[in-house]
């Protein structure tokens, strides 16, 4: 549709401030509050690296932060592959769309606590999935089964992490996926480009604008998030939101900056996962500048 | 999900049972009728309810601006309200919290509502965004030329155009705050007490069935809702 280019007036703006007030207000001085007591100690006005030092100093830091980052890591690396393979699917074979879609709603909107008890009650070694090998004979009962909730190795935490993300990444993206890309995507076809090929040239530069960004946050969720390590993890090494979590809530005061120590670390971490996905997702960009590849909102 | 619904209304399924050998309604019944279970209930729902409506109230105006103005300060604006979907969720409700304790909120019903706007209001602002960009603008006008007020342009013309974009961001908005954990936990400081936490509660210590059918309390209504919600929005061919 088109847009009138008129300025916007003082008024129309004035909507804008409760919005940015609240979201922006709040989330800017939980980053400000972060730092600002990860950088203090209690009962002390002294500035300082201290806290840091002490937290990363801590026996198991390093298991935990390497646990946490690598469960992220692999949790949104299924979920963001599975989502651009299935989109790309989509658009060009769109049978069982309709269905699918309408799954993955109901997937997004159960709560992530609901969905790891769900992985537990289906995955766990008395768990249903346990029982139907056993009855099939393929394992001999529970203990033949391999652990796959509540595990060292964090199979759980990535399983949950892998299939609640998909499909926030995927619906994401469907906005982007309107009749010009599956009409490039048709012109790749034709010109011989193979399933990879259409996928890498042609669908990740259209729909990049949201992948990139929805990748980001479901990252940041698998780093960040309480539940999925909470209810599907080990007690060592737990993850670093489970840990930081504890901490804040420990009746000692000095845990409390502790645990915003380990805050910051888990935003200097998607900081920096951020940057090195923009710089290597740059070649996307410039592809999406061709004008011929351009794609309206809803086009 | 279906395991957790089978799981629901039957009592001791051992290993190896596939099949439970006896169903019932016990464990639905006595869940149900658990005070706790009741009150947490009806505090979420009154909550989500509360947070959904102020959100559209103020995602509203927003929307409206927001699909007016042009590419820089529409991209800022998308920034500043996606920043704390990029923040690690432990970390924002912290600070959330910390923010609530010295605005003398924590712990109270209003104040879990503002820390449940943080998470929310950007999906409502993004839904009715994208319609606000789509609708046809003479349609206003032209009520505007025939003498409607503008009252009776916002009841008569630009709500019912907007109809599935505010039910659909409505749908969200009550999801993602109904899905809430840490930031119920931390805001509400064990005084405002959600059926998720109650859920919670019950891993450790609490029956098979009796987290079965919590879960389900917690699950089925958001997934129903959010499913009719994208069958609504449809897809775009």
């Amino acid at each position: 549709m088109k847009r009138d280019r008129r300025r916007t007036s003082g008024r129309e703006l004035l909507g804008l401030v409760p919005v940015l007030l609240v979201v922006g207000g709040l989330s800017i001085a939980a980053l400000v509050d972060a730092l600002a007591s990860s950088i203090s100690a209690e009962g002390s006005d002294a500035v300082g690296l201290a806290v840091f030092r002490t937290v990363l100093g801590l026996p198991g830091f390093w298991a935990s932060f390497w646990f946490s980052l690598y469960v992220a890591l692999s949790g949104t690396l299924l979920a963001t592959a599975g989502a651009v393979v299935l989109g790309h699917r989509w658009c060009t074979r769109p049978r069982g769309r309709r269905t699918a879609q309408t799954l993955l709603h109901f997937n997004l909107g159960v709560p992530h606590l609901v969905w790891a008890v769900a992985l537990v009650a289906l995955l766990s070694p008395s768990g249903w999935l346990s029982r139907v090998t056993s009855l099939l004979g393929l394992d001999s009962g529970i203990d033949g089964f391999p652990v796959l909730v509540n595990d060292p190795y964090g199979i759980g935490i990535v399983l949950h992490l892998a299939s609640k993300e998909l499909p926030f990444v995927l619906l994401a993206t469907l906005p982007l996926t309107g009749v010009a890309t599956r009409r490039s995507l048709a012109q790749g076809a034709t010109l011989g480009a193979g399933t990879a090929s259409q996928i890498r040239h042609i669908y990740l530069p259209a729909i990049a604008p949201v992948l990139i960004p929805a990748t980001i946050a479901s990252f940041a969720f698998g780093l960040g998030g309480y539940e999925p390590g909470a209810a599907l993890g080990v007690q060592r090494p737990r993850t670093l939101a489970v840990v930081a979590l504890e901490w804040f809530r420990s009746p000692d005061l000095t845990m409390r900056h502790r645990a915003f120590a380990v805050a910051v670390v888990l935003m200097a971490t998607v900081a920096l996962a951020s940057v090195v996905l923009l710089a290597m997702t740059r070649s996307w960009w410039t592809m999406r500048a061709t004008p011929h590849r351009r794609e309206g909102v809803r086009a | 999900m279906l395991v957790l619904g089978v799981q629901a209304v039957s009592v001791r399924w051992f290993f190896p049972e596939v099949i439970p050998h006896s169903l019932t309604l016990q464990p639905l019944r006595s869940t149900v009728t658990d005070p706790n279970v009741a009150s947490s209930f009806v505090t979420g729902l009154c909550l989500s309810l509360a947070v959904t409506s102020v959100a559209i109230v103020l995602a509203w105006p927003a929307a409206r601006t927001l699909a007016g103005v042009g590419r820089g300060l529409g991209a800022a604006v998308v920034g500043v309200l996606f920043l704390p979907s990029l923040l690690p969720a432990v970390g924002l409700a912290m600070g959330v919290d910390v923010m609530l304790i010295r605005l003398g909120l924590a712990g109270t019903f209003v104040g879990v509502l503002l820390a449940h706007l943080v998470p929310t209001l950007p999906y409502v602002v993004a839904v009715l965004t994208a319609a606000f960009a789509r609708r046809d603008q003479r349609i206003e006008a032209q009520a505007a030329t025939l003498g409607a007020g503008p009252l009776q342009r916002l009841r008569l013309v630009t709500v019912p155009s907007m109809r599935g974009a505010l039910m659909v961001g409505a749908a969200l908005g009550f999801v993602v705050s109904w899905s809430q954990y840490t930031m119920t936990l931390l805001a509400g400081s064990g005084r405002v007490v959600t059926l998720t936490m109650v859920l919670f509660a019950a891993l450790s210590g609490g029956s098979p069935s009796t987290v079965a059918v919590l879960s389900l309390l917690v699950a089925l209504p958001a997934g129903a809702l959010l499913a009719a919600a994208g069958r609504m929005s449809g897809d775009p061919s």
